[in-house]
This record gives structure tokens, sequence and C-alpha cells, in this order.
């Protein structure tokens, strides 16, 4: 029996230990915010917090997050409210909307460690989440914005 | 992709895929509606629906109250809600968006009166195929007489009620307003409103592009929200009680089927219930699913280990030999020797054979096979049973899934309900319905809802590819380095031939995109194709043919400028010339223009020329650069829209990075700038990851890449600033989705060569710079 927290509320899992966090928290939570994009760690669109560190949902064990505290998307504010929420409706980031839950999530772990990053890095950070319809130049003005009105 | 095709041979793919009767018969359908816009309205709102005051045109609500719904599209609730269906769908491209701002401007509602439902697969709606950049273009002057139908009855029942002529009245922020200042809410006026007759769409004013209150103006996104707090529901997230998870193992090379597995090995993994054999698939393959293995399990993970523990042995194919740098060597050979004429101006040309005398130019241009994905892999969940299959997915073209679903479980379209979620991507991908069909087999099987979940492997290695293309050009030019003859030959495997087997060279639907509307004046010109057999699925990608012909006519204007010692962009000029509208068929080119009539929609060289000098303007085309640094540019029309891209690079240790790239935009009548803007921002990266990173590689019939480390796109450290320059006028409107792509390869290589003075003509760049 695998004991984790999970958006504040615990949860107790008792199935494959090897599952993923991404197959756990979306066929058995329901918690539909993180996004599956590649299985293989090289897209992003699964990045959960553990324990306040971005990791990738799709290769990180259930586990492994044994005991630990998960944060999804859905748990990030209760209304849509986070800075890099707002920022990110403000500066109209998303297309089509697949991957930016993910990109979100990394951004939130990047501001807690530096909250005024700098381009190179906002890069650095950002540079393992994929997105296909090419939002990039919208996340870094956003990301900035949002760093901007934190400070 | 059905409104890029010629009709007749549209018609020639639905006889030939005519084998699954509910394709045939859906398909029919779509394309008597597309054959006549008017009939489609005339379906619509043509029938009394309005006029009849009975139960058909009224919906009721609670207590007998009465809806107003003068047509598919539009309903007002007598709560004052107005009820938008949309129709398309929503990919990143906004169409949920815009498509409302259309109606609630025409009709003069308020944008927090709207309620937005998606609406389901069915022909009433008219094309639902949201593809080749159409759902604006196609839909503008539907939409906005329907809203003003919807607007002239509101004000003509006001003008009963309030004994004012209706002259007198106007409709503003959802209320029609008297002179007197006495106003009547829009939902106060859905019992008389469903009384009256609906007046003929041609009968009713159109607001004046002046008094627009949101066209061409911008919106917050529908689902804006849903979007940033990751309520958004796509189809990876659509859900049904008791729903069970499916992965499939496909057979890796095309036309390989499963001889042996071990069913044993994948039951005995945690949470696997189940392992279904799909029906083998053969030749034409269409858009049925590739057959293989299927595993039905508990969760996605059971699922994905069976799959794993399966061990399918697969049968040997006839594509077996496929080798991608071997077929590019066969395309090569094939542009060697003359291939079928398919425009000729003035006395053609045979410059790419016969003349090595002074004053001829000539290059080569491959683009490797291309894959679309999406970020959101294909997926869908369907539940069938006896009488009925209940779909969620996330499709672009969802009467085709309907039809393709039906044919495959011997239903008719109507036992099929096609429900649309948000497309997480699409690029042309998720228009293909096979793995939405798979979904519908799967569940019949296992007699339980399933979702199918496609993996990123299964998503490169089983796609509907773009094709691979090999094309010479050769020119002739005057003393003064201007061409006096052009001669392109273009060699690629058709789409079609996915269809049809017979298909052996492009189609006139593919030699529309960017090849024999070539827009220049050259008094002799000579176009042709080669033909090419395909061992993989060919499909349509984000602009299509145009990203191998842009690429190729962009690049060789570029290396015609500086054989002349001219200034590109000055050489441009030179090539469009004069302010004209251009015909291909005054070449004899049998051209489709996206399906649009050429007299709305014309090839014009003066709009062609404003974006260019727009594009160059803004970059700053004449300015100084420091060493290892270089401007290129590029114009192209596709999908009736111009679009002009000028990338600033440098090159550094054989790394290239794309400093800026400014586009700069003629699409007509834009409805949301933002969204138009966005779009162009994302082709910007979507053209980038072709020029510099993408490509689909095969060995023995098998795909090499499997994942994102092998098929690289953009990643954020890439992205050059991007500014987009719109043209604001009141031309007919244009794609947006797909033409920002086609330009952006040609800008930057010709941007590389400026810089270091070495000439790609292979993409992707990817290490030629280091070599």
């Amino acid at each position: 029996m695998i004991k984790l927290t999970v958006n504040g509320t615990e949860r107790e899992f008792d199935g494959d230990p090897e599952m993923p966090l991404l197959w756990y928290v979306r066929d058995h939570l329901g918690l539909l915010g993180a996004k599956f994009g590649c299985g293989a760690g090289l897209c992003g669109a699964c990045t959960v917090h553990l324990n306040g560190e971005a990791v990738r949902g799709c290769i990180t064990s259930v586990a492994s997050a044994e005991n630990a505290n998960v944060v999804t998307i859905e748990g990030l504010s209760d209304d849509g409210s986070h800075p890099l929420q707002v920022a990110w409706s403000e500066t109209a980031v998303p297309q089509c909307g697949y991957c930016q839950a993910g990109q979100i999530m990394q951004a939130a772990a990047l501001l807690n460690e530096k909250p005024n990053p700098s381009d190179g890095e906002i890069d650095d950070a950002m540079w393992g989440n994929i997105c296909r319809c090419g939002t990039y130049q919208r996340i870094k003005t956003a990301i900035k914005s949002a760093a901007g009105g934190a400070s | 992709m059905k409104a890029l095709m010629g009709l007749d041979e549209f018609e020639e793919l639905v006889g030939l895929t005519g084998e699954t009767g509910g394709l045939e018969t859906d398909r029919r359908q779509v394309v008597k509606l597309l054959g006549a816009g008017a009939l489609t309205l005339g379906v619509l709102f043509g029938s009394p629906r309005a006029a009849t005051a009975d139960t058909d045109n009224k919906r009721k609500r609670g207590n007998g109250v009465t809806s107003f719904s003068p047509g598919v599209y539009i309903t007002v609730h007598p709560d004052d809600t107005l009820e938008i269906i949309c129709h398309r769908s929503e990919m990143g491209q906004g169409i949920r968006t815009s498509m409302p701002m259309i109606i609630a401007d025409e009709m003069g509602a308020r944008w927090d009166q709207i309620t937005l439902t998606q609406g389901t697969g069915d022909p009433k709606f008219g094309d639902q195929n949201t593809d080749g950049s159409t759902s604006i273009r196609k839909f503008y002057w539907p939409l906005r007489k329907a809203a003003a139908q919807a607007r002239t009855m509101l004000i003509r029942a006001a003008a009963q009620e309030l004994g004012i002529e209706e002259a007198e009245l106007k409709a503003e922020n959802g209320t029609v307003i008297a002179p007197d200042g006495r106003s009547i809410a829009f939902g106060k006026l859905t019992a008389t409103a469903s009384t009256l007759e609906l007046p003929a769409e041609d009968d009713v004013a159109l607001k004046a592009t002046e008094d627009f209150t949101m066209i061409g103006k911008s919106k917050p996104l529908v689902d804006m929200k849903a979007f940033v707090t990751g309520e958004g529901r796509f189809g990876m997230d659509a859900q049904l009680p008791g729903m069970k998870f499916a992965v499939v193992a496909r057979p890796p090379v095309v036309g390989a089927k499963p001889v042996d597995w071990d069913t044993d090995a994948a039951l005995a993994v945690q949470g696997v219930e189940r392992v279904v054999k799909l029906p083998d698939a053969e030749a034409p393959y269409a858009f049925k699913p590739l057959g293989g293995v299927a595993i039905v399990a508990r969760d996605t993970w059971a699922a994905m280990k069976g799959r794993k523990a399966l061990n399918v042995k697969w049968s040997d194919s006839p594509n077996d030999g496929f080798e991608s740098t071997a077929y590019r060597e066969a395309l090569a050979e094939t542009a060697k020797s003359t291939g079928e004429v398919v425009l000729k101006r003035g006395k053609g040309s045979t410059v790419l054979e016969a003349d090595t005398g002074k004053g001829r130019i000539e290059a080569e241009y491959y683009v490797p096979l291309l894959a679309q994905s999406p970020m959101e892999p294909p997926v869908a969940l369907a539940h069938t049973t006896a009488t009925k299959c209940l779909v969620f997915a996330s499709t672009q073209d969802p009467q085709t899934a309907r039809g393709m679903v039906a044919g495959a479980l011997n239903m008719k379209p109507e036992q099929v309900e096609m429900n649309i979620t948000l497309l997480g991507g699409g690029f042309g991908r998720k228009s293909k319905p096979d793995f939405i069909v798979e979904a519908a087999l799967i569940s019949k099987m296992a007699d339980a809802p399933v979702k199918v979940i496609w993996s990123r492997e299964d998503d490169l290695h089983h796609g509907y590819y773009h094709a691979m293309s090999v094309q010479r050009i050769a020119a002739k030019v005057n003393e003064d380095g201007t061409p006096k003859e052009w001669h392109h030959r273009s060699v690629f495997p058709s789409i079609m031939e996915t269809f049809n087997p017979a298909v052996e060279r492009p189609s006139k639907l593919e030699v529309s995109l960017g090849l024999i509307d070539l827009p220049f004046q050259i008094p002799n010109v000579q176009i042709e194709t080669g033909k090419a057999k395909s061992p993989l699925r060919i499909g349509w990608l984000r602009s299509v043919s145009n990203i191998q012909h842009a690429f190729a006519i962009g690049s060789f204007v570029d290396e015609l400028a500086h054989q002349a010692g001219q200034d590109p962009l000055d050489y441009w000029r030179t090539v469009i010339g004069d302010p004209r509208l251009v015909d291909p068929a005054d070449g004899e080119g049998d051209y489709t223009n996206y399906g649009e009539p050429m007299e709305r929609f014309p090839i014009d060289t003066a709009r062609l020329r404003a974006v260019l000098d727009l594009a160059a303007e803004k970059a700053g085309w004449s300015q100084d650069l420091p060493e290892g640094e270089g401007m290129g540019i590029a114009v192209h029309r596709s999908f009736v829209t111009y679009v002009a891209t000028a990338a600033h690079v440098a090159v550094a240790d054989g790394v290239v990075s794309v400093k800026s790239i400014d586009m700069a935009v003629d699409c007509g009548r834009f409805v949301h700038k933002d969204r138009v803007m966005a779009q162009m921002e994302g082709a910007a990266i979507y053209g980038l990851s072709a020029a510099l990173y993408s490509q689909v590689t095969a060995k023995d019939g098998r795909i090499i890449e499997n994942n994102f480390d092998g098929y690289e796109i953009a990643r954020i450290d890439a992205t050059p600033t991007t500014r987009v320059h719109l043209i604001d006028n009141d031309a007919e409107p244009g794609g947006v989705g797909e033409p920002g792509v086609p330009p952006v390869a040609p800008a930057i290589v010709n941007a590389i060569f400026a810089a270091t003075g070495k000439r790609i003509r292979s993409l992707p760049v990817g290490k030629q710079l280091s070599i």
C-alpha cells in the first residue's frame, strides 16, 4: 500500500507500484489536467509537482511518490487565480491548450525557485515542455508578466 | 480536405472507397452540400422552420416557453441566452470564439448572453471538415446572413409589439431599441419571432464594416479558463461509466499482418482484461484501421504493459524493403526525366533537359517525410452496442468519422453519435478517423466503452505522413538576370494513392497547392509532375504540398537573385512583376484554387507584392548585419491568403539560430485579430521546425524515429522574436491556419545563405552547416 498526498488529499494505492503518476492521477483519481504527450519524459505535457519540484508524471512511478506531496494543475489554485494562470489568460497564450497545464506547472516551479528569471533561465527551465502550436513567445511573455507582478 | 479537392476528384475518391457503405452514404451527402453553398443554406434556412410556428421550429424549455431558432446554429431562449452551436472542431485556431463573434456582431447580441454548444457530427450543419483553412473562409457569409435573418425577425417581432415601423428599430446589446427609448430584450421576443416567416437570406441587410463591434477585433477565448485550470476536455479526457482502456499493437510495416502473439503473457499482466484481434487491413488503406492486436485493460498503464508482453510476430509485407535514402534516390532519378506537363505558358520550356548554354541555372530540392505530431496523439472513446455507437473523439472531420464508424459496424450513420471534444492539436492528422474506427470495433468486441490511446511511438510509426518530395527547377535568364524560361518538375507520391492504389502521380489537388499557381511574370513556363508510388499512408499536413513547393520556388528565386548579383527583395519584385490577376488556366493549368471561384478569390500580384514589401520594411531589410548573420525573404499565396516572411538568422559554429521572423499577412477580412496573429506566430514555429529539425526516416519498411528525441521539433530556446503585420482590408476572407507555414522554410534557408554563403537545398538543415 503506497500512501501519498495529492492536491492536499491523502491517498492510498495498492496497484502496480511501477505505474506512472500520470496514469494514477488520470485513470484512478480522475484528475485529467495533466496530459499524456510522449510517455518518455520528452515533452512535459504531464508535468506535476512532487514535493514542490516539477517532474514528468509519465516517467515518475507512484512508488517513488510514496509519502510525498503531489500537486497537479487542479491543485495549483482554487479558482484559476495563480499569477501564472492570470498571466496566461491576459497574454492569450494557449492555442489548442493541450500542453498548457504542463507548461504552467513547469513555470510555477521555476518561479518558486527564481521569482525573477532571466530569458536564459526561462529557456533552461521550459526547454523540456514542447508546444506544437508554437506558443513559446507568449509563454515567455506570460512568465515575465507573472514574475513582474509577483515582485 | 474536401474543401481542397475539385469536386470530380472528390467524387472519384468516394467511388473508390465505396466498399464501406456508411462512408459512401455519408460522403455523398456531404458532396451534395458542398456542391452548392446556396443549397446548404437552403437546407438550413429555406425550410419554413421558423415560419410554421409548430413544434419543429420552436424549442420548448420549462413550462412550454418558446425559444426562437431560425436555423441550426442560432437559438434565442426566453431567459435571454443566445445559444450558438459551433459545428467546427476547435484545435487551437480559436473557432469556438470567432464563430460566436460573427453571429453576435451581426445580430447585435451581447457577448455575455452567449452559451456555446459543440455540434455533433451531422450533415445538417453543412461542411464540418475542419481542414483546408476553411472555417471562416467558408462560413463567414453564411453565418453573417443567418445572424442577419435572426436579427431581422427579432426586429420585426418588436415592431409588432411596439407598433412601430420596423425601419425605426435597431438591434444592439441584445435588445431591440426604438427611437423613443423603449427597448425589448431578445429573450422577450422569442414567442413572436417564432411565428414570423423566415426572410430570404438575400433580403436581409448586413452590417457595414464600420459598424462592426466584434468582427476584426479580439475577444478572450471562450475556453481560456478551462485551458489554464486543466479543465478543458480533450479526446484524451473523454470518460464513460465502466470505461476500459485500450492500446493496439499495429503492423510495424504497412501491409504486414499479425501471425502469432502471446495472449496468455498479456493477460498475466495485472489489470489486462482482454486481447482482441482487429481485422487485417488491405489497400487502399484510406481511413481504415491498420489492423493488429488490441489490449483492453482497466487502466492505460496496464494496457501499455500488456502490449509489451504480447510479443507479436508479423508477416512479411511488400513494403519491407522501404528505405528512405534509397527512396529519395529513386525520386531524384524520376526527376531527371520528362514528366507529365501540368502547366505550359508561352512556348513552355525544356531547359531542365537540354540547354547547357549561358544563362542556365538549375537546382534540386528535397523535403523529407514529415509527421503532424499534435501534442495529443490520436485518441477516441467509443461505446458500441447492438443498435448504437456513442463516440467522443478529437476529430477534425466528424461526418467522415461517423460514416466510417457506421460502415465498419454495418450501421447507418444515424446510429452513430459523433461527439467532438477539444482537439489537442490536429494539423491534418485528426482528419483521418482510423483511430476512431478502432475504438468502435474494440468496444464492440469488448462489450464495453473503450478508449483507444495512441502512444507517441504509435503516432510516429503509423501515421499519414507528409509525402517525401524531390523537385528540380531550371531557368534560362536574360542578360539582366531576369528569367525568360522556367521549368519545374515536382516528384512525390500523392495523397490520393492512400485512397486508390492506381494513382501514381501528384493529383490536380496537389499541383494546385503552390505549383501551377506560380504568380511570376515569366513568358515561358513549363511545370511537370513525375511518377511516384508510396510504401506508406500519405496524408495532409498543415499547408500540404505548399510546403515543398514554396520551399523550392522560394529558394530558387533567391538563387537566381544571387546569380544575377541582385538584391533578393528587388528580384522578388521583378519576378512578381506588374500588378495583375494570374489565372493558371491561361497556361492550360487545371487549377482548383482551394475550392473558391477565381472571380472572388483571384491570384492578385498586387496583394502578393504588398505583403512582400511590408515584411521587408518591418524586418529592416536593408540594414547592415554583423558577420555570421543574414536576412532572407519569401512570399507565398496559399488557401487564398498572402503571406510574406522575412527571417533574420545568426549562424555560429554550424548552428543556426533564428533571431526574428516578420510575417506580413493579407487574409482579407479577418474575424478574430489576435487569433490570426497567434496562428501566424504558431506557423512560424511549425515552419521553423520543418526547416531546421524534423524528418521521418525508414529502414526495412519501419519508421526509425520513435519519439520527440528522434523526431525533433522546435523548443522554447529556438523561438525567434516573431512579429505579425496584418493588412486590414475588405477582401473576401481567406484561410489563416495553414498559409503562414509555407514561406517560413525558404525565408530561413535564404537567410542562411546570406549569412554563410551556403545554400541548403535539403530539409531539414540539421547538421549540414557543421560539416
